[in-house]
């Protein structure tokens, strides 16, 4: 089950301060006072020559490297290797070799083989190190160690309120483990939340999250709105208000917000603009694409247009990025089933399982992968326990799906028949949409495979069916059942739904009579 | 600095210091981690939280050594560290003095 429908939010992505600092977010305005080191490199300079000492060369060297002084850095260096027999090999010759640009500038120690291990020797130093806090917490998390994780968070947070990296990493991991309300009060509490967009864009989603309306967006909303152009520290404010805007079902002001989001996006505010893209008709064209690290929207726009390899490729990437959310691998899973590949798709259900502590939806995911993979009594097994669930109402079409997907693949074809057909009306009286595509979709293509005779007419069908229903991965799986006329018209139906530039003919027409 | 990502380096950090200090935290967390086999290997851990109580990046942490961490009178009262240095130098006298067993 992969809930194409859910509702996506600007929460802030949670990253490592390493791949963070290569990104936009950890840029700030330039400073309007421009500095200059000049003065000082030529006061250490004038005390270099009057007292050549290795104390007074290192700094000249780290000084002068600083301000960008090569020739008074390289002076410093040679003074410095000239006595480096009698320093020894230590930190300071290698740094020194380096300026000289006799050694490489590799970093120096060997790669982390265990990041917490090492990271604890570094703590050991000095604990007041918010920054590898928020780090170490990450890769606990990513390991299901939300519990140990938590004091680190709380200790980074408690000491860099003011820092929006830790911020935003702190909400992002209260938000995995399902406390929204410390998540929204950390942003809140923050001194940066009147004036850091980033921070403001998180608070903005995670109030949504809360099912709270933000005091922010609409101020936020107002100054936007003005503006002609948002800078790119303003993208993922301009998603987020966007967003809120278009859960209120103002989507002309969303569209609009969208695009300006879309004029320098972040990876975050991309995969907003692409998830909503569908819905409000955007253009989300191949530079947007090219952001760093929008392995999310990627993945998302290469579903809708039917590339579904592409989908797989940049998914495990995202998978990859975002190593303690199970949303990826559920994305995985069902692009995987859409290709007819269980055995990958199993792997990625358990694994998406395993991040969201076993939630009924990814339960029924794992279920549906057994199945296709040939576990049947433990499949059985399974949909008897989730039958039982409190949840099973909600998720009632599912679970008839994977009843009627048991039933063909054990071989009881009128069973299997009458439960997709049952989980076809139950999608429809809720009006699950999306749902209801793709349970006709899997509904064909298992009574093909089981050779109900009256496949032929399911199939037909459900090919029609499709058409009207938004779907990508419906549409998908059918033009591989469908005769070729069919196909055609499926694939019309699917590249309809992809918003392309339109490029105005007229005004290039116009521009060159000007020239003329 | 070299530890330190461009965003975060003088030249582009436009924002207060505060904000950027975990970073620099880090980035003398790590160039500490690289100095201290510089030393010999029974001072590590001394001369290490010398030189990290010397050159803090919080100002506000910066020069507290001693035994309950208080501030020290002024910023850098060096007296202290002049103890300090004194005592390893003793230790490392009479260690060097121990004979092999």
């Amino acid at each position: 089950m992969f809930d194409e429908q859910r509702v996506r939010r600007v929460v802030p992505r949670w990253r490592s301060s390493k791949v963070t600092s290569s990104t936009i977010e950890a840029w700030t305005k330039p400073s309007r006072t421009s500095l200059s080191f000049d003065d000082e490199v030529a006061r250490k300079l004038t005390e270099f020559e009057a007292l050549k000492s290795v104390p007074v060369a290192a700094e000249l060297m780290f000084l002068a490297s600083e301000a960008g002084n090569s020739i008074a850095a390289k002076i410093a260096a040679a003074a410095i290797v000239e006595k480096a027999d009698k320093i020894g090999t230590t930190q300071l010759i290698r740094i020194a070799k380096r300026v000289l640009g006799a050694e490489t500038d590799e970093h120096i120690g060997a790669a982390a083989t265990d990041f917490v291990r090492d990271a604890r020797r570094l703590l050991a130093i000095d604990f007041r190190n918010p920054v590898l806090l928020m780090d170490v917490a990450r890769e606990l998390t990513a390991r299901r160690q939300e519990r140990a994780a938590l004091r680190y968070v709380r200790a980074a947070a408690g000491m860099a309120p003011e820092s929006r990296f830790v911020v935003r990493s702190a909400a992002r991991y209260y938000l995995h483990v399902g406390d929204h309300e410390q998540a929204h009060h950390l942003l809140r509490a923050s001194p940066l939340i009147a004036t850091d967009p980033w921070v403001q864009a998180s608070e903005i989603a995670v109030a949504t999250v809360r099912g709270r309306a933000s005091a922010l967006a609409r101020q936020a909303g107002r100054f936007l709105a003005a503006q002609k152009v948002v800078a790119r520290d303003t993208t993922e404010l301009a998603s987020a208000i966007a967003n809120v805007e278009l859960l209120s079902g103002a989507e002309k002001r969303a569209k609009q917000l969208f695009q300006k989001a879309l004029a320098s996006p972040n990876d975050n505010s991309l995969a907003q603009a692409e998830w909503a893209a569908a819905r409000l008709k955007l253009v989300v064209d191949d530079s947007a694409l090219s952001t760093p690290f929008s392995f999310e929207a990627n993945s998302n726009n290469a579903y809708r247009r039917l590339e579904i390899d592409d989908a797989i490729k940049h998914a495990k990437f995202w998978g990859e990025d975002e190593p303690f959310a199970s949303r990826p691998f559920s994305a995985l899973c069902y692009f995987y089933c859409l290709e007819g590949k269980y055995e990958d798709a199993h792997i990625a259900a358990r694994t998406a399982a395993t991040l969201d502590g076993h939630s009924f939806g990814t339960e029924l995911n794992l279920c549906f992968t057994r199945i296709q993979c040939g576990e049947l009594e433990a499949a059985f097994e399974d949909i008897v326990r989730l039958g039982k669930n409190s949840e099973a109402k909600t998720y009632a079409t599912h679970l008839l799906a994977n009843w009627g997907a048991l039933a063909y693949a054990a071989g009881e074809i009128d069973i299997g028949r009458q439960a997709y057909q049952q989980a076809i009306r139950s999608a429809r009286a809720r009006n699950l949409t999306s749902t209801e595509a793709l349970a006709r979709a899997y509904f064909a293509r298992a009574a093909t495979l089981a050779g109900d005779p009256e496949a032929p007419t399911i199939v037909s069908e459900a090919a029609t069916g499709v058409q009207r229903l938004p779907s990508p991965g419906a549409i998908y799986m059918m033009q591989s059942l469908a005769s070729a006329d069919e196909r055609k018209r499926l694939e019309a139906a699917a590249s309809a739904r992809v918003a392309t530039r339109k490029w105005e003919w007229d005004a290039a027409r116009n521009t060159l009579h000007m020239l003329d | 600095m070299q530890k330190l990502a461009s965003p975060y380096q003088a030249k582009n950090w436009g924002a207060s210091y505060v904000e950027v200090m975990p970073f620099i935290q880090e980035a003398m967390a790590q160039a500490l981690q690289e100095l201290r086999a510089d030393f010999p290997e029974q001072f590590q851990g001394d001369l290490v939280s010398i030189v990290l109580d010397l050159c803090h990046p919080n100002p506000r942490l910066r020069g507290r050594l001693g035994k309950n961490e208080h501030a020290a009178i002024g910023a850098l009262w060096l007296q202290r560290y002049a103890s300090r240095f004194d005592v390893l130098e003793k230790r490392a006298r009479v260690r060097g003095a121990k004979p092999n067993v």
